[in-house]
């Protein structure tokens, strides 16, 4: 950031009052303009960034590639009968039950392979290209894709005066995805989940000051709690909201990353209307060590708890959101710079590789898992990497959510997203407005469907009111393959199965009517 | 202190930065009860605090030289008088490869230069605070602490006054007496051009008297106001409305003018009060006689000696000391063990400042762990501490005396932006953290002002732009200098040299807070590993490889100077 720029569109901008001493800025306080109401306004987007490099391979296992893995990285290979099942030919890391159950409960998306190519395979550089989003991944800029929506969606900022920060990030040090064009930040950060535990109790870094340094230390603590002229409304949300969830983890287990998100969903609860968090958990550059090499084998060790840590903060703030009837309105995903090579080193790690999945999680999803498990050859050499599928190439992801998460239009997309050629917007991850409107107000709900994609047969699991209801098979001309139900139903959560019996394969949709709501969800026969 | 009822008591418009602070129970802490008896320990804690507090910040070169010299030598050192400095240039008319060219002897040309003289004096000023103690033969010394400290006290305002050569010649006043006499200092501030100006002494008349100057004199400069007590005529305990009233008819009469390029008080004996002047029992009735432009001497004195608590001038002015360079809470065990005392040193040495100081800094008092770590650097403190800590304008590509004043002028504005803008106090009475009851200190640090530190620090590791010259630190440099290659190849020996070094020891950092200085900081959460921070160092001491390490301490830097301790002197 430059400084100059960094004072024109911070403080000089403002307006210097002098009153008793102190600078007061004049707060132009602007209604958010009618551009908000193009948009959904009450969206929001967590965003969990992995810092090191997530082994994807180890976090979603290709099950039908298993001889091929189980010969690149025996030493850190996954017993392959406590994989999670998330398909027949899919799998989860088994510390990961926690979003497993997520996963089975419909709020979770997998996309498989993403990145993009070829891969750099620098920390640094890649954390870069996944926050700034260029069009060429060779040019370097100087604004994120998070930076560069919101400057759209609240001009003039940070001049111009919100009631509400745009964006918010947990951390010591704003992020480049959270710059905008012309080195505007777009967002604020608070240094620490802790901060907020002194906002909340209103007094009390807990400790008494017993000396002077002491004393004036917790005075400067409690007012860098918060950065920028939005301590106020933070302060209040914490106060005013609540947690719900009795499921994140204790604080001894220093799950850091569920910590912070429980400051979001406390944040939301209270009514801040920031639209974008951001929060992050380190620790997986697993170079060495990634598994424990004694007896206890490789269901244990750094990378196990990293990924117990990541399902169980995802799957408490789930929890959360849910319990605070918030969840329709929250979505989340999870990115690191890059995957890690297919061969394990003899270190009982793997270094620096390519694309790797992501996960989507929220009630707005389409559960199950998007695109297809990545290829693992015969004889991986010591450089192979999982790369990017085209499709999924990240910018389409982010594309897609701005998309259909927040109803950025095609045009805006293109300038978010520095005018990237061939850019798509229309990759399967969240559920249309209406059915998530419909699911939100009633009680018909299709939660999951497993395995999915099926071979035999599959498991429906759904919600449903009392009264007559009908569920059917159609393909995806519109035309009704296989009526699954019809029938009278009570209030509550039931399963049906379905049978391969002759389908082709391909993609298929499942329908639910029960009164006037419906619901759908994509299933595919293979 | 009983902050909420404080709260309570205050329109929130006008303290609008105060509504984030947090509601407390009342605080009770615990304050030395050690003396001014001479301190006796001496060591890199004791030079390090010595420093901060009566300069502005050290490199670790200059703590070392300072506690080599002991503590006697260091205080001497620190005390010593130093030759007058070059005057101020200002490169839009000075010749600035010649230091003695300069625009405080030359004609007024109009107000846009009038503007850029101000400004150059502001840059120079810094630029004296920052350079002073390098290892040059002034060395360490505390003249430029106390100008400021003076001209906190003595407050004018260059808005007000809007005249540089004025200006200038103020702050030279106070740079010349900042540890000299203190009645002489009194007596030259107040027949000084610029205070003529700023407090209206140039309309104050026999016929039309003007009692602005003559009341703050009083109620700021040397006495103070106590209580206010029932007494109808306005008494505040050691004087009272009759004796502003007379202190202005004796200050009657004079004038300023420009003299060949001179700013020039003169006396006019037609505008000057010729009667007898009676003060009131305050002062016990002490009477001036007519002795027209001698008689604010006779006052200044009168003020200083004859009130009915001789030391009520020299306790005020202790306390304002110990509130500058010690801690604002002044307890009943201070006010009787060190600022009674202080006072009679000062009273005793016929109002001479250096034996007060040369006390205090010797005493066990000043380097009690209780005193320590307890001072919010005020934004001088802090922008230009930082500049010495880390050797800013030797590491840098500071060069021509061009790029100084840039770099010095960037820096003073960098402390405006956080409510300390030299030569603009925001009114008569100073800095609200040198005054203002009862926060103090506290109000150098809002929402606000810790936004602007933040940005600071953040800009000042990859660039600050000095109009035009990018201004930095080298945190590579910094740690090479002044640390081992041994502690800088382990990442924790290497948090914990530099964490000591910059932030206060009297506050220890807790095993998280390293925890996070380290992993969230230094390896930026890429690693659990602390040897992934020995990998990299190694392979820039063996291979020259600094992208990684560049990038961490950016990291770590970025951090580690936003923390709260940082603040804190």
């Amino acid at each position: 950031m430059r400084r100059r720029d960094f004072i024109r569109y911070t403080s000089a901008a403002s307006i210097p009052v002098l009153a008793g001493g102190f600078q007061m800025k004049a707060l132009a306080s602007t209604p958010l303009l009618d551009l908000l109401s193009q948009t959904e306004t009450d969206k929001v987007l967590v965003i969990i960034q992995l810092n090191g490099g997530n082994d994807g391979l180890n976090t979603v296992i290709p099950l039908d590639q298993y001889s091929n893995l189980a010969a690149a990285r025996a030493n850190i290979l996954l017993p392959e009968p406590k994989i999670l099942r998330l398909t027949n030919s899919t799998g989860l890391h088994p510390s990961m039950k926690a979003l497993h159950s997520q996963y089975q409960d419909g709020k979770v998306r997998v996309i498989q392979n993403t990145g993009y190519y070829p891969a750099n395979q620098s920390h640094f550089r890649s954390t870069d290209i996944w926050w700034t989003a260029p069009n060429n991944i060779t040019k370097v800029i100087e604004s994120g894709w998070i930076g560069r929506y919101l400057q759209g969606i609240y001009p003039g900022y940070p001049e111009t005066k919100y009631d509400h920060p745009p964006a918010l990030q947990i951390g010591a040090i704003l992020s480049l995805g959270l710059m905008g064009e012309l080195s505007t930040p777009m967002g604020i950060s608070v240094s620490s989940p802790e901060v907020f535990d002194y906002l909340a109790q209103g007094a009390a870094d807990a400790s008494i000051p017993k000396t002077a340094a002491e004393l004036e230390l917790k005075y400067i603590r409690n007012m860098s709690v918060v950065s920028g002229d939005y301590s106020e409304v933070l302060r209040q949300a914490i106060q005013k909201g609540a947690n719900l969830s009795t499921k994140y983890p204790a604080s001894s287990v220093k799950n850091y990353l569920a910590a912070q998100l429980k400051v979001v969903a406390r944040l939301l609860a209270g009514g801040l209307k920031t639209r974008i968090f951001i929060v992050n958990m380190g620790g997986f550059d697993t170079h060495a060590d990634q598994t424990n090499k004694d007896s206890t084998g490789t269901l244990s060790g750094t990378h196990a708890n990293l990924l117990k840590n990541l399902s169980d903060a995802i799957a408490a703030f789930q929890d959360d959101l849910q319990l605070l009837k918030l969840d329709h309105q929250v979505a989340g995903f999870t990115f690191s710079e890059f995957g890690r090579r297919i061969r394990s080193n003899a270190s009982y790690g793997t270094d620096h590789g390519a694309a790797a999945p992501m996960f989507v999680f929220g009630s707005g999803v389409i559960p199950g898992i998007l695109g297809a498990n990545p290829q693992i050859p015969k004889n991986a050499g010591a450089g192979d990497c999982v790369e990017a599928d085209e499709d999924h190439d990240f910018r389409n992801i982010y594309a897609t959510i701005l998309n259909q998460w927040f109803g950025v239009s095609q045009t805006e997309l293109l300038r978010v997203m520095d005018n990237k050629p061939d850019l798509k917007a229309d990759l399967n991850i969240f559920r249309t407005k209406d059915q998530i409107d419909n699911n939100s107000q009633g009680k018909l709900k299709l939660l999951v469907t497993f395995p999915n994609p099926f071979t035999d047969y599959t498991t429906i699991r759904f919600m449903s009111g009392n009264g007559p209801a009908k569920m059917n098979l159609i393909d995806t001309s519109g035309k009704i393959i296989r009526e699954i139900i019809n029938e009278n139903l009570t209030e509550g959560q039931h399963e049906v199965t379905l049978h391969k019996n002759g389908l082709s394969d391909g993609i298929y949709y499942i329908h639910i009517y029960q009164g006037n709501e419906k619901d759908t969800i994509l299933l595919r026969a293979v | 202190m009983n902050r909420r009822s404080f709260l309570s008591s205050f329109d929130p418009y006008f303290f609008p930065t105060l509504r984030n602070k947090p509601l407390s129970p009342p605080e009770t802490i615990q304050r030395p009860t050690s003396t001014l008896a001479t301190q006796s320990s001496w060591g890199e804690e004791e030079a390090k605090h010595l420093i901060r507090r009566a300069t502005f910040g050290a490199s670790k070169k200059l703590v070392a030289h300072v506690q080599s010299l002991g503590l006697n030598g260091a205080v001497a050192k620190l005390l010593a008088n130093l030759s007058d400095p070059f005057p101020p240039q200002n490169e839009d008319e000075d010749n600035l490869s010649s230091p003695t060219d300069s625009w405080t002897t030359k004609a007024f040309i109009d107000g846009d230069m009038n503007g850029k003289r101000l400004n150059s004096l502001r840059a120079w000023w810094i630029g004296l605070m920052l350079e002073q103690d390098t290892s040059k033969s002034e060395g360490f010394n505390i003249r430029e602490k106390m100008t400021l400290f003076w001209h906190n006290h003595f407050v004018t305002e260059s808005g007000i006054v809007d005249e540089a050569r004025y200006c200038y010649q103020y702050n030279a006043l106070l740079r010349k007496q900042a540890t000299g006499n203190y009645r002489t200092l009194l007596e030259e501030i107040t027949v000084n051009p610029a205070m003529l100006k700023y407090l209206n002494g140039d309309s104050n008349t026999a016929f039309n008297p003007n009692e602005n100057y003559g009341r703050e004199l009083l109620e700021l400069f040397s006495i103070g106001k106590g209580q206010q007590t029932a007494d109808p005529v306005g008494d505040y305990t050691y004087y009272n409305e009759n004796d502003v009233k007379a202190s202005t008819r004796v200050l009657t009469g004079w004038r300023h003018q420009v003299t060949n390029n001179v700013p020039t008080a003169y006396f006019t004996p037609q505008y000057h009060d010729q009667k007898t002047k009676i003060f009131s029992a305050r002062f016990k009735n002490y009477t001036i006689q007519p002795q027209g432009d001698v008689e604010y001497k006779e006052l200044v004195n009168m003020i200083l000696t004859q009130s009915e608590d001789p030391l009520a001038s020299a306790k005020f002015i202790c306390r304002r000391i110990y509130r500058y360079f010690v801690y604002y809470q002044i307890d009943e065990f201070t006010e009787k063990n060190i600022i009674t005392p202080l006072a009679q040193t000062l009273f005793n040495s016929n109002y001479e400042f250096k034996p007060v100081l040369q006390q205090l800094f010797m005493s066990q008092h000043f380097y009690d762990v209780l005193n320590r770590g307890c001072v919010i650097k005020n934004p001088i403190d802090y922008v230009v501490g930082l500049g010495k800590e880390f050797e800013l304008m030797t590491t840098g590509s500071v060069d021509t005396p061009g790029d100084k004043y840039k770099a010095w002028f960037k820096l003073y504005e960098e402390a405006m932006q956080m409510q300390l803008a030299l030569l603009d106090p925001p009114g008569v009475s100073g800095w609200a953290a040198y005054g203002q009851q009862p926060a103090y200190h506290e109000y150098w640090i809002n929402s606000d002002t810790m936004y602007q530190r933040k940005g600071f620090t953040d800009h000042i590791i990859t660039g600050l732009d000095a109009n035009g010259l990018m201004l930095s630190i080298n945190t590579l440099a910094f740690l090479k200098k002044n640390f081992t290659q041994a502690d800088l190849s382990n990442a924790r020996v290497m948090i914990d040299k530099v964490t000591q070094f910059l932030l206060p020891v009297v506050l220890p950092l807790t095993q998280e807070q390293k925890d996070t200085l380290l992993f969230e900081a230094l390896l930026m959460g890429l690693s659990n590993d602390p040897n992934y921070w020995t990998n990299h160092w190694t392979d820039y001491t063996s291979n020259g490889a600094t992208t990684e390490i560049t990038k961490m301490l950016k990291s770590f830097f970025t951090y580690l100077l936003a923390m709260p301790e940082y603040h804190l002197s």
